[in-house]
């Protein structure tokens, strides 16, 4: 257990080590304005960013526990270099040590540590778990071939994928919990994105403090953080753009935004639809505050758009030569001039039903757009809300818009998240999806706060301290059910053997399958069955959204039928409630050589 | 100074009195407005959260013996 945890803590202090000694190459993209605060935190995002995308385009060609080793260790050496120089150390001396307010800094603590200890749990679940369905399960195949390539059997896999090559490392190095643990530096670098923008929106260190916690305590901000999840990733990119983007001036400032940009990119698709709303709001923002300079702040969006599109690109031009498509599955537009593997046309159309149905969250319609900030704040279980965002921003956000006036920065910063949330209203409604705009609806939310404490201080005080209580009360109680499994299994293995037998679908099946010796290659005729859990080699002819890996073999009986032509060794066949047994009773050439409750294991003779 | 032209200057100053007014009151109306809503946000959660909740209804069902 001890030895255990040690690793996966090391493995998530090399690849937070990497990542500061990547960012200090990218210190020199940042407006000279920046604090040694914003400076550490978009700096050690950067790097995170830039390690990822380095794994990728070297994974094309080895994605070897040994190469993963040594570009880690590499990435390390720039900022072990800047440390022990002379003119880094005196950068940090004689800073100035902020106030730290007990109860928010006790709320982000409590929040890191329930995050490390559940962090230390296994992770499982069904096909509807995301983190199984494709962000582990890309990583731990990447990892066994020694390479990264997209599953056919998982189109999920081809997204872009930043967050999953950061776990990819984090697996090789720490194991298979290592993913999950790596949540802490996660939510470590997300607060810091988060005490940077809010000092910069004009809140005193202890109001930063508040702003953070308000945003550690949202269930709905937290739920993308951690078990395997890239939107807190992905936010920490947005936010970094956001943050560098809005107080850009020079050319290396713009640089600096677009790399941020591209990196959201790289790390999620809704980063394509959340660079021009950036770029539109930098341009505000500049020419608010500087009215002459329109011609030179449209020249460097333009710049800071090539650097984000030259960023993003291995992914996309990895999809385009090895997919057929840059976007992959293709939107719908694109998939009548596409041809793309694996993905029929009625696949691919199935897939948008499925998200269009599943972006529906809130619904649509103007009534519904304004209905926004109060169903968030109470009627979050209706859809995939994951606990609110607490009261804090429904209570003082309003107020905190009042303090715009004259601010260009807070404009941008409103506009921004005025825009976020509506392109996420009009497309898919994923609470996680959201984290950046709730971020900015903290920060307004202490503004707002102080605001009504000045102009109404009698009673509002009382009320907005009730408000604050039982907003970060609320949230912490929620974080903490979504936890209480997770910390519970680490302490009790009994606990952890029977949430992996009640989480994991044919479980006998796979413990069977990884224990065999004589196991080579496994195939898995289950569409909803997530091969995550096969430690050996597999093939599954049927993924869950359509997917076909042997496009002239449409039906489990033609697999069957060419079934020693693929070499496998044994046959994993699952009773779901997708799909029914696909062998047939005295298949000839199989051996039926485990069978459990609605699963069976074949061996091939 | 003729009449016509003494009303014409007499009508903006008496809308500035007026807006001043409004505006007065609105600035005294203000710490009530920011109370209200506060409260009212609070009010509402307890009600949708608290009371709305499962549990709490479990608890109300079983108090009132039903």
């Amino acid at each position: 257990m001890l030895s255990h945890a040690l690793r996966v803590v090391a493995a998530t202090s090399l690849v937070a080590a990497a990542a500061a000694g990547l960012g200090t190459l990218v210190v020199v993209l940042f407006p000279p304005r920046f604090s040694w605060f914003d400076r550490i935190a978009c700096a050690w995002v950067g790097g995170l960013g830039l390690l990822g995308v380095i794994l990728f385009v070297i994974g094309q060609v080895s994605f070897s526990i040994s190469c993963l080793v040594f570009v880690t260790i590499a990435a390390v050496l720039p900022g072990l270099a800047g440390v022990l120089s002379w003119r880094r150390r005196s950068l940090f001396i004689g800073v100035s040590r902020p106030r730290v307010p007990a109860i928010p800094a006790a709320v982000i603590v409590f929040v890191l540590l329930l995050t490390a200890v559940g962090g230390l749990a296994e992770i499982t679940g069904d096909w509807g778990n995301d983190a199984i369905s494709y962000h582990l399960q890309g990583p731990k195949v990447w990892l066994r071939e020694g390479i990264v390539r997209p599953l056919p059997d998982s189109s999920h896999t081809a997204f872009p994928a930043v967050g999953e090559i950061l776990f990819g490392s984090e697996m090789a190095l720490g194991g298979r919990e290592a993913p999950g643990f790596s949540a802490v530096f996660t939510l470590t670098l997300f607060y810091l994105i988060v005490g940077s923008l809010a000092l910069r929106s004009g809140l005193e260190s202890s109001g930063a403090f508040w702003a953070v916690a308000l945003v550690a305590s949202m269930p709905a901000a937290y739920s993308g953080m951690h078990s395997g999840f890239v939107d807190g990733i992905y936010a920490c990119f947005l936010l970094a753009a956001a943050r560098v983007g809005l107080d850009a001036e020079s050319t290396l400032d713009y640089a600096g935004f677009g790399l941020f940009c591209g990196l959201a990119m790289g790390a999620k698709y809704t980063g394509l639809m959340a660079l021009p709303l950036l770029v539109f709001c930098t341009f505000f923002r500049r020419v608010s505050s500087d009215p002459g300079t329109s011609g030179d702040a449209a020249r460097k969006g333009a710049l800071s758009i090539v650097v984000a599109c030259l960023v993003a690109s291995p992914f996309y031009l990895r999809n385009w030569l090895q997919l057929g498509s840059p976007i992959y599955p293709p939107p719908l537009i694109l998939s009548d001039y596409l041809a793309v593997k694996y993905l029929p046309h009625e696949a691919i159309q199935h897939f948008h039903e499925y998200i269009h149905q599943r972006g529906m969250g809130l619904g649509r319609g103007f009534f519904a757009y304004l209905l926004l900030p109060f169903n968030l704040t109470y009627h979050t279980s209706n859809f995939h809300g994951a606990g609110g965002i607490g009261l804090a921003p429904l209570a003082f956000g309003p107020f905190g818009l009042l303090t715009i006036r004259g601010n260009s920065f807070r404009k941008a910063l409103a506009g921004l998240a005025l825009l976020l949330g509506t392109a996420w209203f009009l497309t898919q409604q994923e609470s996680r999806f959201l984290t950046p705009v709730y971020v900015i609806a903290a920060i307004f939310s202490v503004l707002g706060w102080k605001y009504a404490v000045q102009a109404a201080p009698r009673r509002t005080k009382m009320l907005a301290h009730a408000i604050i209580t039982c907003s970060i009360l609320y949230g912490i109680y929620m974080i903490s059910l979504s936890q209480k499994d997770s910390v519970h299994s680490v302490f009790s293995s009994s606990f952890a053997r029977q949430q992996a037998e009640e989480r994991i679908p044919a479980r006998e099946s796979f413990e069977y399958l990884n224990r065999e010796q004589g196991v080579r290659k496994v195939l898995i005729l289950g569409r909803a069955v997530p091969p995550y859990y096969c430690d050996k080699e597999y093939l599954k002819p049927f993924g869950y959204y359509g997917e076909q890996v042997f496009p002239d073999l449409p039906l489990a009986a033609d697999v069957l039928k060419h079934v020693h032509e693929l070499g496998v060794s044994h046959i994993l066949d699952v009773d779901t409630a997708d799909s029914k047994f696909q062998v047939p009773d005295g298949f000839p050439g199989l051996v039926l050589v485990f069978e459990g409750r609605d699963q069976r294991v074949y061996r091939v003779e | 100074m003729p009449e016509h032209r003494k009303g014409s200057k007499a009508l903006p100053s008496y809308l500035a009195t007026r807006v001043q007014n409004v505006w007065t009151a609105l600035r005294w109306l203000r710490p009530f407005v920011i109370d209200a809503w506060i409260a009212g946000t609070l009010i509402t959660f307890v009600w949708i959260r608290v009371l709305g909740s499962e549990t709490a209804k479990r608890v109300l069902s079983r108090l009132s013996g039903n």
